[in-house]
């Protein structure tokens, strides 16, 4: 099903931001930054909670 | 998305709403969020961020990979007119953003400019109309909302293009997920079960062909309602008298009656042509269209 197909996508997008940003706010200690990983992370729960719902 | 697919015997019209749930449940993870990012921009103490080249090609590859999908989201979701989708891709768009405005703080920060909790309360602020819209969009739906007016107007004119309609009463509908559903009355050109049945079918069709992800079709049809009444009297002769006889009267005289004010709208007497026909003569009076048929007794019609 297409839908659900992108809403894995979704899900494998937001790891990698997260995790990406994660890495950059840990290293450079940014509050800029460490407000978008939780901006990630919450946007990672609502593609999972999406794909599985 | 799986779940809203579903449809069971408690269910009997499907859990499509579950996916404006997720919808709203999305958009008050935003709200989470927008407060949780204001708070530590508010509230926590000054920090200098340490910057690195690797460090601004993380945050540009951070804007760029959600640019790019959700493009490509957002036209997945509008050709499956999946609200989950396009929601999902709109968050993408907030990302875009946002990166973006770290990136300048990030930048900004290399020139001596501290400008990374104002770049944290902007992202507040664009995360929070996001969320809003989801909230408002997600509700207006799990509320039964009515159907955009565009696509009402359209239902509209597919029903009044169909030649066995007479009136569109009154045409409603909702959204439930990506589906919808549609309820109309008309008032039809049709006596008989059959054509009705199978006039209403045909406008089920159209209605699905003009209208995407149209979940259920409810037409309630009834008959025009008859306006005037035909009476027929046998008579004996072209001056008027009731006849004894019903078939073997040689003349009847028919007259329209409006029903509202019974105001008598034509007369006429014509002669009966199956007189000398052994049996069936007063169907003559029936094939003629009357509604009543008076007898002998009745020397006037109705006033």
């Amino acid at each position: 099903m297409e839908v659900e197909r992108w809403g894995w996508y979704s899900i494998g997008i937001n790891l990698l931001l997260s995790a990406l940003n994660l890495a950059i706010a840990a290293a450079s200690g940014s509050l800029a930054v460490a407000a978008e990983v939780v901006h990630n992370v919450v946007d990672l729960v609502a593609s999972v909670a999406g794909s599985w719902g | 998305m799986k779940l809203s697919q579903r449809r069971s015997k408690e269910f009997p019209y499907g859990l499509y709403k579950v996916e404006n749930v997720v919808a709203v449940g999305v958009a008050l993870l935003i709200f989470f969020t927008g407060y949780e990012i204001a708070r530590e921009a508010i509230l926590a103490s000054e920090r200098v961020a340490i910057v690195r080249p690797w460090m601004l090609a993380g945050v540009v590859a951070s804007a760029l990979i959600p640019l790019v999908f959700s493009h490509f989201q957002m036209r997945a979701g509008r050709e499956a007119n999946s609200p989950a989708l396009v929601a999902d891709a709109q968050e993408y768009r907030i990302h875009v953003f946002s990166s973006g405005l770290v990136l300048a703080a990030l930048v900004a920060q290399q020139l001596g400019f501290r400008i990374d909790r104002a770049a944290a309360l902007i992202i507040v602020l664009l995360v929070g109309k996001m969320g809003w819209e989801l909230l408002s969009d997600g509700m207006r739906v799990l509320l039964d909302a009515s159907l955009d007016a565009d696509t009402l107007q359209r239902i509209r004119e597919v029903i009044q293009a169909q030649p066995a309609v007479a009136r569109l009463v009154w045409v409603t509908g909702r959204n439930a997920g990506r589906y919808r559903f549609v309820e109309a009355e008309v008032q039809l050109r049709a006596r008989s079960l059959e054509k009705a049945h199978a006039v209403t079918e045909a406008m089920e069709r159209a209605i699905r062909q003009a209208v995407p992800h149209v979940d259920r079709v409810l037409i309630h049809a009834e008959p025009l309602a008859r306006t005037e009444v035909r009476y027929a009297a046998p008579l004996d002769d072209l001056a008027g008298h009731i006849s004894e006889h019903f078939g073997e009267a040689p003349y009847f005289g028919l007259a329209t009656v409006r029903q509202s004010d019974g105001e008598v709208l034509s007369q006429e007497v014509v002669a009966n042509p199956h007189v000398s026909v052994p049996k069936a003569r007063a169907c003559y009076a029936l094939w003629s269209g009357c509604g009543k048929i008076l007898g002998h007794g009745q020397t006037t019609l109705p006033q």
